[in-house]
């Protein structure tokens, strides 16, 4: 008999409070928030402030009375901090499985497919690498193992949830009717792919458990749900159904946005994050190797100021000839913000979306085209060149047109704690 | 009838082609009246020998000259006999123990607890997080919620952390008090 796959999730608990506590031991056991770009909402909670109910994503304004009152400490989002940090985790990792078998699948979760290691016991080697994680770069993680990646994640939430399990599940050694035993103590919503919308017609439905779920017919859901949901309930079955991506697949569409530091209101003012935003969201694109067939920019007015008025347009075009070209690409949306704008609005966020992505030299003429678009040597080039600066001397040192120093729109950021991990001048100190 | 025997074009007569001033052949313009000094200067300079120190112009708008670049180094010459046997220090696989760059971390000393073991103030510490620290390595411990660089050593089976500098006390241990290590330091840099 064919052993069933045997599939680990491992997932670190609250990364970026765990990143912040690695660097400041004194925030151990401090409620402590990290905040979104711009201070904005909750994206990370202790488990201090999970126990005081506060939601993912709440806004930091909103529970300021609640900060004041448990003494909830926040800070401001350090992406170079959990980003270096990300990769030694999943450099760790990588030590446990053949490259094919890791799937990054974001900042900090990491599949692993145990295939062809059957004597393995997983439960010993989640407690394993749960260790090594914690002394090697000192973030705690969960792991859930399944036959499938959605029973991991479910297996995931399993040990992160109840404490009997030390922070280590494999739902492989149980047998089916304990399996189904343990999804029936929790709700729906926790699958995978199963948000709180989809959760409210299947609890509708008299399927309010993930053990119910998983006892029901996928066929007679996917005709009720559609395809997505029959594979997450064939998933729960143990049948694979999500394939294993060890090369994360090129992105779509590529958006740059962030919400200025305070509200600006004229043309010339938004122009310059617009203008930032798209030599971001270019670089992006080269990196990919793609060009962009598709510009869009769009604007947003202060949602949560309701005595405010309320303008928050988004338009796109499609581009005559695609291209990765930050000077062009800029042009376009410089003229399309000029599209857009309206005068006597508070604007707070600007963004730019780079969509009809396809790989570089797949380069279809136009009709029209005055001329048939070369390659560019010289071109590329340069924009070669304005990608190595920036890498260098950081985002932005180079761009196209006037970008002052940020003055108005940069990000509020200000508990930001330092590049402890990535930049000389910001190293942690000790005594 | 016969042609006439005299008349017309007669062979290799006339001034030879190119033979003017210019060394090529010319032919008439009309020029704005207006242009005329421009013109006359412009041609007066063009008959010039070309000298070093006075270059003659060869037009007045030079065409662009396009530059090519290339994607990838054209090699010349012979390849140098010693790039099969290039080798390098690398400081990276010196400073960090093999295997151990994700344990691997930077941080930097302060003040002058630590001066007897070679750390001085601004130094900065590669501190390996991988290691299990032993009786008398220096490492750096939590204490009272700070990071401290100091010597690890057993008094009594209790930890003691010891500064390297005799006018700082030894941080002891009471019964039921942890101490815990963040890391163990595996090297100095200092700047000289």
């Amino acid at each position: 008999m064919n052993r069933p796959r045997r599939i680990a999730l491992v997932d670190v608990n609250n990364c970026y409070v765990s990143c912040e506590r690695l660097m400041r031991p004194d925030l151990e056991g401090v409620p402590l928030v990290v905040l979104s770009n711009n201070d904005g909402c909750c994206v990370a909670r202790s488990a201090e402030v999970k126990a005081l109910g506060v939601k993912m994503g709440t806004p930091w304004f909103q529970m300021k009375d609640l900060a004041k009152q448990h003494g909830i400490r926040a800070m401001s989002s350090n992406y170079a901090l959990y980003g270096d940090m990300s990769r030694r985790f999943h450099a760790v990792l990588a030590q446990w499985v053949p490259p094919e078998c890791q799937e990054i699948y974001s900042i900090d979760e990491c599949f692993l497919d145990f295939a062809g290691q059957d004597r393995l016991d997983l439960t010993k080697t989640g407690q394993a690498i749960k260790a090594q994680v914690k002394q090697w770069v000192g973030l705690p993680v969960s792991v859930g193992v399944g036959s499938t990646k959605t029973l991991a994640k479910f297996a995931n939430h399993v040990g992160k949830k109840q404490p009997q399990w030390g922070g280590v599940c494999d739902l492989t050694v149980l047998t089916e009717a304990d399996r189904l035993a343990l999804m029936d103590q929790f709700p729906v919503q926790e699958v995978w792919g199963v948000g709180r919308r989809l959760a409210e017609q299947l609890i509708e439905l008299g399927l309010p458990t993930t053990g119910a779920l998983a006892r029901s017919d996928p066929k007679r859901l996917r005709e009720r749900f559609g395809v997505v949901m029959e594979r997450t309930v064939s998933e729960l079955q143990g049948v694979s159904c999500i394939a294993w991506e060890n090369e994360p697949p090129a992105k779509q569409q590529i958006i740059a946005s962030r919400s200025f530091g305070g509200p600006l209101y004229t043309l010339d003012q938004i122009a310059e994050p617009v203008r930032f935003h798209m030599g971001r969201a270019a670089e992006k694109l080269r990196q990919q190797g793609s060009v962009a067939g598709r510009v869009g920019v769009f604007l947003e007015t202060n949602r949560f100021r309701p005595q405010d008025p309320q303008y928050s347009p988004s338009r796109s075009l499609a581009l005559p000839v695609a291209t990765d070209d930050t000077a062009v690409l800029i042009t376009w949306a410089v003229a399309l913000l000029g599209a857009l704008f309206k005068a006597g609005y508070r604007y707070v966020k600007a963004g730019v979306m780079l969509d009809d992505l396809r790989p570089r030299g797949l380069h279809q003429g136009s009709l029209f085209d005055a001329q048939p678009p070369v390659h560019d040597l010289r071109r590329e080039r340069l924009m070669g060149v304005l990608d190595q600066a920036n890498g260098k001397w950081g985002r932005g040192s180079l761009g196209v047109g006037v970008v002052k120093h940020q003055k108005g729109w940069a990000m509020n950021r200000d508990a930001l704690s330092p590049r402890y991990t990535t930049c000389w001048e910001e190293l942690r100190v000790v005594t | 009838m016969t042609p006439p025997d005299h008349g017309g074009a007669r062979p290799g007569a006339g001034r030879k082609p190119g033979s003017n001033a210019y060394g090529e052949p010319t032919t008439p313009v009309r020029i704005p009246v207006s242009q005329t000094p421009t013109v006359l200067a412009f041609l007066d300079a063009y008959r010039q020998e070309t000298r070093a120190s006075d270059p003659r112009a060869l037009t007045s708008n030079p065409p662009p000259m396009p530059l090519t670049a290339y994607l990838s180094k054209v090699p010349a010459g012979f390849p140098s006999p010693a790039a099969d046997y290039a080798e390098e220090l690398d400081l990276n696989q010196h400073l960090i123990l093999q295997g151990h760059a994700e344990s691997t971390f930077i941080l930097r000393a302060s003040g002058h607890s630590m001066i007897g073991a070679g750390i001085f103030d601004g130094d900065e510490l590669l501190v390996d997080r991988s290691l299990t620290p032993k009786e008398g390595s220096v490492v750096i411990a939590v204490v009272n919620g700070d990071l401290t660089v100091k010597r690890l050593t057993f008094r009594q089976g209790q930890p003691v952390l010891q500064a390297e500098n005799p006018h700082f006390a030894d941080r002891t241990f009471a019964e039921g008090e942890e101490l815990s290590i963040w890391g163990v330091v595996t090297r100095v840099l200092h700047r000289v």
